[in-house]
């Protein structure tokens, strides 16, 4: 009896769980830029790892994923089926690069094929969609995130000297192919070990947009 | 007498006549008409006009005037102009320090897309996506704003589609840009 009664419990919270999928740039066969003597697709996932188990560990509602592990090589939108057949909140890509003191940015994107893509109405009935016209259903609610999480991003970060970005709207690759919420976010990293600064507002910041509603 | 004097006046005057006439019939005399021969042949007007070039600088953007050769009649070769000035400006200024030209332009049937083939890769591995993207959007902003007629751009390094990590370049990107159209409900 309390093992169906955790079981219930558990498929519950599971139902009701604000999923957030993680993708860290690079992989096995792509390093991404180098910060310091560090490669990105290293930083970014100690980064990722880490807003994983603090986010996880405070919030039990949130459950996050990574979309690799690693030593894993990804294909071409590998990472976007992953995120689409799980229908997840939320979908981050994690990016660094080396920037100055004075150009320790944040810039928030998410994808748009053509500036006409508001006017495109997805069909009721079965049909098939190029990779590049996926984010449609969901792309006013992506725009809302997006606004969202630069005014949380400002909230969180402008008193550790960063200054952001859009959000900007355009063609990237990194989120080709995914229908739900994506966003891209990128980091001006001064060091190496600076990814350490971030974990504990990007996590303050997935907690304060899962409890917010897009309608 | 009168009618003696005419005769002989008659006489001189066909001979005359005719001697004009085998002399324009063996090509000795040519004689030259002005005629209209139809509509005047349209040469192609190059000018010289001012454009403005824009690029982002210093978190704004900021525009700098140039003045090309433009012809109203070969589309690309003001393109180009456009194209290789844009670059000039960047470099001077310091925003880009890559050494970056032309490799070759040409539109497409429709005299509306055009594509552009660089001798190399106009970004770094290390660049941001931020600079990636404000470098496209100053190349597109510029164009549009000196009003050629090109609507899309397909971006090329040596004359295969360019590749990047991070913004997609496998289709034309439109002239209008991604940053000032708004276009949302």
């Amino acid at each position: 009896m309390p093992i169906i009664i955790l079981l219930v419990l558990f498929i519950h919270f599971s139902c009701n769980a604000y999923l957030v999928m993680i993708n860290p740039a690079g992989d096995a066969k792509n390093p991404g830029r180098i910060i310091d003597d560090a490669f990105e697709r290293g930083i970014t996932f100690q980064c990722a790892q880490q807003i994983k188990k603090i986010g996880e560990l405070n919030n039990p509602e949130i459950t996050i994923i990574l979309s690799r592990t690693p030593g894993q090589h990804l294909e071409p939108f590998q990472a976007a089926q992953f995120a689409n057949r799980l229908s997840v909140d939320l979908y981050i890509s994690l990016h660094f690069f080396h920037a100055n003191i004075e150009n320790k940015t944040i810039t928030i994107y998410h994808y748009m094929q053509q500036s006409t893509d508001y006017w495109l109405r997805p069909s009721s009935e079965p049909t098939f969609v190029p990779y590049d016209y996926a984010h449609v259903p969901f792309l006013s609610t992506t725009n809302k995130i997006a606004q969202k999480m630069k005014q949380l991003c400002e909230l969180e970060f402008s008193n550790k000297g960063y200054y952001v970005n859009g959000p900007f709207a355009t063609r990237l690759k990194p989120l080709a192919g995914i229908i739900e919420p994506a966003l891209l976010i990128e980091f001006g990293l001064e060091k190496k070990d600076d990814w350490q600064q971030l974990v504990s507002p990007l996590v303050t910041i997935i907690q304060k947009m899962a409890h917010c509603s897009y309608e | 007498m009168n009618k003696n004097l005419f005769l002989i006046g008659l006489s001189l005057a066909s001979f005359f006549l005719g001697l004009l006439y085998f002399a324009y019939s063996n090509h000795y005399i040519i004689i030259n008409i002005h005629r209209n021969t139809g509509p005047q042949k349209i040469v192609p007007e190059i000018k010289k006009k001012i454009i403005t070039c824009w690029l982002w600088q210093q978190k704004q953007w900021t525009t700098e005037t140039t003045e090309i050769l433009w012809s109203e009649a070969d589309k690309s070769e003001t393109l180009n102009h456009i194209i290789t000035n844009w670059l000039t400006i960047l470099t001077e200024e310091g925003v880009y320090t890559k050494k970056l030209s032309i490799q070759a332009i040409s539109l497409l049937p429709n005299n509306c897309d055009a594509l552009i083939s660089f001798d190399r890769n106009p970004f770094s591995k290390e660049s941001s996506i931020f600079e990636k993207f404000m470098w496209t959007e100053g190349l597109l902003k510029t164009i549009r704003e000196n009003n050629i007629g090109i609507q899309s751009l397909f971006f090329l390094v040596n004359h295969q589609p360019l590749y990047d990590a991070h913004l997609d370049f496998s289709s034309p990107w439109p002239i209008s840009g991604f940053i000032e159209t708004d276009l949302k409900k």
